[in-house]
């Protein structure tokens, strides 16, 4: 055989063996389809009765990720305050320490959230005494929000969504910040709002990625170093909260999410065994229906998250750090909320499947006006629900 | 003893990447049946199947090995289908036949060999609108299959007499069929779904033959195949069994001249005996199938008949598994022609054979060209 036949025959097996396959001929159930057609089934499952469960306490005032300030909204009349540092009565200087005098002084008030429907928002910032703290109530806390402890108010433009709102004082304004002795130099503010409508706002806090309030003061002090004459001294927030009323509603029959302490819900399910062994879920949709319409604050995003738990210990659970979040909950809204679970159900199936919990909470928690309530296993009706779109599999036994 | 070991285990890895051709109308049942011939036979029509030793069908056809030999055989096919919904194109390859065989003494051949029992590679597209939570949603599915079963064989073939040899075949029926179904849908809220299975097969079978010269340029050739019941398991789950069918042929092969050869076989296949079985699990039942082919073989060259001859061949072939509910079990028709040389002493070959098939039944049409390379050593 020459050479080049041997080519040749080399060439045409391996040209032969590159051919990529195109196996696909187009067909149609059941004419053509040896599995069958593939089943899919829709299964409404309600949470166990009376396994449904609330539980308070999980974000206490201390961990409050920003504070609630409103005016005559639906979601209920909320105060904020903040607590500053001390401030020094000297300044240390090369010379040493050395008294100032002051030139002005700034508040900046971090704004996190705001209903930009709304127009002429102002922010009222008044003193109030240093001893506020977690104990002062509502009531206490608004009898201090009066115009003799008025500081001033901050415009908000209607067009900023989201900024630093900033508060100058000087010449004779700054004898309602002035620090007397007995207080140590202590500043405490009480924030309200007010607006040409009903309307409230987010603050940052001391735990907000944006931070909280800041008390600054500009100085002059006597020093042979001019460049170090004018000095600023900034005070930051060493504790802040907010308070707002009404409280939630809460019952035995009702489950509820957010407020301040936090609840979340525990709800438990038990899926049927085709679904836990053979048949593929393709949706599974958490359905919660309110109990009463959804309060909040427009334009402020506040969201369900639902969560698997690796072991049931009812309110103790541990959840998964991984969660399925809800569309942004909608004011005034008494829609069925739905959740896209099916991560959380498929990892109920099988032999060793997790348990068939889904644990509740909400985001922002502990800083929304939301307070969602809905209904329970224990309600006339509208419980927790899941409702299951499942395929079987294909039957490729049959011929 | 260790090099038969070491050759039983590499036959019983080919025989599981034996296959067929993907067809449409290999979809059902078991898939598409393959008559293992060699791509001489190939190319005239399989006209030579129980005549050449080289195409394990007739145990007794062993028996003209004349030195040590195997083969390896390789095929690619370009086919367009049509169904009642829709035309496709498409082409695949495939390793339809290994065949190896030496003396045992001076009148006795053994071979080893595997091959495609049936074939059920295929892919098919599916398009449905589904109503799902009260909202129409188009649902797009893809079942891919491949695999199939395969026929290893071990055979000897005995040589009684000048005029009369006489074969024995035992196969172990083995493979599997790999399915990989996957839907997706116009609604992304609705997760895609894959499901990958896996049916195994295992089952024995027997094959008897004959092949008698009664005069100088004429010889007759018969056998008989007895498959036993076709153990199925789904993953590890057992399906149970089905009758396999009873396979008979004859042929005769005739040569007028000394550079001309022809031949033509019947064959019979009794699928109708899984007809119950597959009707009660869900399927569309089989029907019983002949197959007739012929050709010839002209040696251009006298005095080296291995130099390119030329062979011609048709085939007609009855298929046992109706592609779909209502529909026949379709035909098979086919043309062929083919070739080859022998190199390095005759140590080496190489055979081609072009086949145009048309397949057909109801709305159901399919056109095939397959190609078959078969290279060959006689050390």
């Amino acid at each position: 055989m020459s050479r080049r036949t041997l080519a040749l025959g080399t060439a045409l097996v391996l040209g032969l063996l590159a051919c990529q396959e195109e196996l696909t001929v187009r067909g149609s159930c059941p004419d053509l389809c040896p599995g069958g057609t593939p089943v899919v089934e829709d299964i409404v499952l309600p949470v166990l009765p009376g396994s449904d469960t609330s539980h308070v306490g999980y974000i206490s005032h201390a961990g409050i990720p920003a504070l609630l300030v409103s005016n005559g909204i639906a979601a209920g009349e909320a105060r904020a305050w903040y607590r500053f540092e001390a401030r020094p009565d000297t300044v240390f200087t090369d010379e040493g320490y050395k008294p100032y005098t002051i030139d002005s002084v700034a508040l900046t008030v971090p704004l996190v959230v705001r209903d930009t429907l709304v127009k002429d928002l102002r922010v009222y910032l008044h003193r109030v005494s240093y001893g506020i703290d977690t104990t002062v109530t509502f009531e206490g806390l608004d009898t201090l929000l009066v115009e003799g402890s008025l500081i001033d108010s901050i415009a908000v433009h209607d067009t900023l969504r989201r900024g630093t709102l900033r508060l100058v004082l000087s010449g004779d304004a700054l004898s309602r910040v002035e620090l007397p002795a007995e207080d140590s130099g202590r500043l405490a503010v009480g924030v309200r709002v007010a607006a040409d409508q009903p309307t409230g706002v987010r603050l940052g806090s001391t735990l907000s990625s944006v931070g909280a309030a800041t008390f600054l003061t500009y100085i002059r002090t006597d020093v042979a170093d001019t460049s170090r004459r004018r000095q600023t001294l900034t005070m930051p927030t060493v504790a802040n909260g907010y308070l707002k009323v009404p409280d939630r509603v809460t019952g035995p029959d009702l489950l509820y999410l957010g407020g301040l302490p936090s609840a979340r819900a525990l709800l438990r399910f038990r899926i049927p065994q085709v679904i836990r062994d053979s048949a593929i879920p393709i949706r599974a949709t958490l359905e919660l229906e309110p109990a009463e319409p959804l309060r909040g604050l427009r334009s402020d995003f506040t969201a369900i998250q639902a969560r698997g738990v690796g072991a049931d210990f009812g309110a103790k659970s541990s959840p998964d750090l991984l969660f399925l979040q809800s569309p942004s909950l909608q004011a005034e809204g008494q829609e069925v909320v739905s959740i896209d679970v099916l991560s959380i159900v498929e990892s109920w199936r099988g032999p060793r499947g997790r348990p068939q919990v889904i644990y509740l909470s909400l985001e922002p928690e502990g800083g929304s006006f939301h307070e969602p309530v809905f209904h329970s296993s224990r309600s006339p009706s509208g419980g927790p629900r899941i409702r299951i779109t499942y395929v079987l599999p294909p039957r490729v036994e049959r011929p | 003893m260790r090099r038969v070991a070491l050759l039983s285990a590499g036959f019983v890895l080919l025989a599981r990447s034996a296959a067929g051709q993907s067809s449409e109308f290999g979809v059902r049942a078991l898939g598409l049946p393959s008559l293992p011939v060699s791509v001489r036979s190939h190319g005239a029509g399989g006209g030579f199947a129980l005549f050449d030793a080289e195409s394990p069908v007739n145990p007794a056809s062993l028996v003209f090995v004349g030195r040590p030999t195997a083969t390896f055989t390789l095929l690619h096919s370009w086919r367009t289908s049509e169904n009642p919904f829709g035309r496709a194109t498409g082409n695949d390859t495939q390793f339809p036949l290994f065949f190896a065989a030496g003396l045992i003494g001076r009148r006795m051949v053994g071979s080893v060999s595997a091959s495609v029992y049936t074939d059920r590679t295929f892919a098919l597209a599916l398009e449905d609108t589904l109503t799902l939570r009260g909202e129409e949603v188009v649902v797009y599915d893809t079942l891919f299959s491949r695999g199939g079963v395969s026929d290893l064989r071990v055979a000897a073939a005995y040589s009684v007499s000048s005029r009369l040899a006489v074969g024995l075949g035992l196969h172990l029926l083995t493979g599997s069929n790999r399915f990989d179904s996957r839907r997706r849908h116009s609604d992304s809220t609705y997760a895609p779904v894959r499901v990958v299975n896996e049916l195994s097969f295992a089952g024995l079978g027997l094959s008897v033959g004959a092949v008698l010269q009664p005069t100088r340029s004429l010889q007759l050739a018969g056998f008989l195949r007895l498959d036993g019941d076709l153990q199925i398991e789904k993953d590890t789950a057992d399906l149970g069994e089905l009758n396999l069918p009873r396979t008979m042929g004859g042929g005769l092969q005739w040569a007028p001249t000394r550079r001309l050869l022809a031949a033509g076989h019947v064959i019979t296949q009794s699928w109708s005996r899984l007809d119950g079985d597959l009707k009660d699990r869900g399927g569309v039942g089989a029907v019983n199938t002949t197959r007739l082919g012929g050709g010839l073989e002209w040696l251009r060259d006298g005095t080296n008949p291995a130099r390119f001859p030329v062979r011609l061949g048709v085939r007609f072939d009855e298929l046992p598994f109706p592609p779909s509910e209502g529909v026949g079990a379709g035909r098979e028709r086919a043309v062929s022609l083919g070739t080859g040389f022998r190199f390095a002493g005759g140590r080496g070959s190489l055979d081609l054979a072009l086949e145009r098939v048309w397949r057909d039944e109801g709305g159901f049409r399919e056109r095939a060209l397959a190609l078959k390379l078969g290279v060959g050593v006689r050390p």
